[in-house]
């Protein structure tokens, strides 16, 4: 099958899709957002492989590789997810698809959690054997060469195209209010600690101190389960319902105060209660409200209001508005 | 923050500049540094004819003269132990000796914690033919001559091979099982198939990684002359079967 043929195949595929899903200018950074993601895989293969190749009895390199290894999760996640979460909901899947990204999210924090606890203890367990690490030599045009210095140019390959990618991602993630992208893009501003971390390994490696290789890897492998912790703890949340924050997990979301106190400035509602809950990176909206007077004119109202409340946050998808006899 | 970073990355790459200027890798036990200071390099024989081997009491073979040629370069003299394979690596955990040599291959199960050189010589198991004769392209009922005790013989038999094991194979007609510097020593043919195919390499202690550089340097460009001595040895007629046996 020819490329041409594929892409017409995948959008046709794509056909579900809710069209109204993303705001204009949001598709057109979700499509930029896609492309980086593709490039970041292709990249990462590439760092993957070349670190695989001088991998040696380096437990550092072998942490840096496993590092680059899992950053695979997070681009593969987002272009998954991003092709899924926007399917239109259908009778199976009434709420929509958009959940995906979250159990994508949450897998991905598990396997970081895991890798880094169990590389981290093997590290250490190195450290207590007191194990010599050794880097010999290999052929480069006819000269027999130390293996470390093609670790170091292999680690400086995983480290700087990393960074960049990562600066690009990140205003993307924030203006799609987008997760795994976030995440992703923290991920790659990273990666150029963990390079370091692996190079001084190496480096002190060929200065003859043995620990150093043991102690880099653990400190690499300290920072992945830390990954693992931080992002299995928001994807929890997110599976909890918690109230919704921002994006970096600082601070409270705003928009269930504003839908509030939009509802509040109603001439018409005496009183709401607002939950927002978020479905991967959308918000739904659950309003219990209480009307002044009960009239014929209420369902329009209520309807009114909904379309008005949507127009608060394109991020916004679902607003359910109930009217009731009083708060509970 | 940015500016932060920056001074980071610069300051790293001094310091990796001011590293490589200044001779990397080095010995975690300083071996190198040793031998050359007290002029003795300890080094370990297996006895693997005709890798190494034992003549009056003197190591001989190519590996043996190659570890001598390597002390003189240095300017020490080789300090010998015989033993078999296991106790040198064990001796190697110690730091006891500097290297261990004769015909260990990359496989040795205990090279993975230690110093295992680069593989500097892979050596190839084949049936060969007599000169002006080929192998023929299935072995099905051929008769093939291998030494005694050889992995290539239950190989040869699943293949449907008659299999003959002789004490001495270069003497034997017809086809013969053996590695690629026999074969190319007796003037034979090899066949396409690949019997067994073994790495060579030298070990060093963990960690001595100045040393093991030295070493593979050394080796590398010595991998010639071993194997042309090898085949001088097939040559000659010295069949290496087993070990400890005295031919002399």
């Amino acid at each position: 099958m020819s490329w041409r043929q594929r892409r017409r195949r995948a959008g046709h595929a794509r056909g579900p899709v809710d069209p109204e899903d993303l705001p204009d200018d949001k598709r057109r950074l979700l499509k930029r957002a896609q492309r980086l993601e593709a490039w970041s895989l292709a990249y990462l293969a590439s760092a993957i492989v070349v670190i695989y190749l001088t991998l040696g009895a380096s437990q550092a390199m072998k942490a840096a590789w496993l590092e680059d290894l899992l950053s695979l999760i997070p681009p593969i996640s987002f272009l998954v997810g991003s092709k899924v979460a926007h399917r239109k909901p259908s009778a199976e899947y009434p709420y929509g698809y958009h959940r995906a990204v979250t159990v994508a999210y949450l897998v991905g924090s598990v396997a970081l959690l895991f890798m880094g606890t169990w590389l981290f203890v093997e590290s250490a367990l190195k450290l207590v054997r007191a194990e010599y690490p050794s880097i010999g030599t290999t052929q480069l045009f006819g000269h027999t060469l130390w293996m470390g210095w093609l670790m170091l140019a292999a680690l400086l390959w995983s480290a700087i195209p990393s960074v960049l990618l990562g600066r690009a991602k990140l205003p993307l993630a924030e203006s799609l209010h987008d997760k795994v992208l976030h995440a992703d893009a923290l991920m790659n501003k990273a990666d150029w600690l963990t390079a370091v971390a692996a190079m001084l390994g190496v480096l002190g490696i060929g200065m003859g101190w043995w620990w150093a290789d043991a102690v880099a890897a653990g400190v690499i492998a300290l920072d992945i389960a830390w990954d693992g912790q931080r992002h299995l703890r928001t994807a929890l949340g997110d599976l909890m319902d918690r109230t919704p924050r921002t994006l970096d997990s600082k601070h409270a979301e705003p928009l269930p105060r504003r839908i509030h106190e939009a509802l509040c400035g109603l001439d018409w509602v005496e009183a709401a209660q607002v939950r927002v809950r978020e479905d991967g990176h959308v918000f739904c909206a659950d309003v219990r409200l209480v009307p002044k007077e009960r009239g014929p004119e209420l369902v329009t109202r209520l309807g009114n209001a909904a379309a008005d409340l949507k127009r608060l946050d394109w991020r916004l998808r679902d607003v359910l508005l109930v009217p009731v006899d009083r708060l509970g | 923050m940015r500016g932060a970073r920056r001074v980071g990355v610069l300051l790293f790459g001094w310091l990796a500049l001011l590293l490589g200027a200044c001779g990397l890798p080095r010995d975690t036990h300083g071996t190198q540094e040793r031998i050359v200071r007290d002029g003795v390099l300890r080094a370990g024989l297996v006895r693997h004819e005709p890798w190494t081997g034992l003549q009056d009491g003197k190591p001989t073979g190519p590996e043996a003269e190659a570890v001598a040629k390597l002390a003189e370069q240095l300017g020490a003299r080789v300090s010998w132990t015989v033993a078999p394979e296991a106790e040198l690596m064990h001796a190697l955990e110690e730091r006891a000796v500097d290297v261990v040599v004769g015909g260990i291959t990359a496989k040795s199960p205990w090279v993975k914690q230690l110093g295992a050189g680069q593989p500097y010589l892979t050596t190839r198991m084949h049936v060969g033919a007599p000169p002006g004769q080929t192998v023929p392209e299935s072995l099905e009922g051929a008769s093939v001559s291998v030494a005694p005790g050889s992995g290539a013989g239950p190989r040869l038999q699943a293949w449907g091979a008659r299999v003959r094991e002789v004490e001495r194979l270069h003497e034997a007609p017809g086809l013969r099982a053996a590695w690629d510097w026999q074969l190319d020593g007796w003037g034979y043919a090899a066949g396409e198939d690949v019997l067994r195919e073994e790495q060579r390499i030298w070990v060093v202690p963990a960690g001595e990684n100045r040393w093991l550089l030295t070493v593979d340097r050394f080796v590398v460009d010595h991998a010639e002359p071993i194997r042309r001595r090898l085949l001088a040895s097939a040559r000659a007629g010295e069949t290496p079967t087993a070990p400890d046996e005295d031919r002399r």
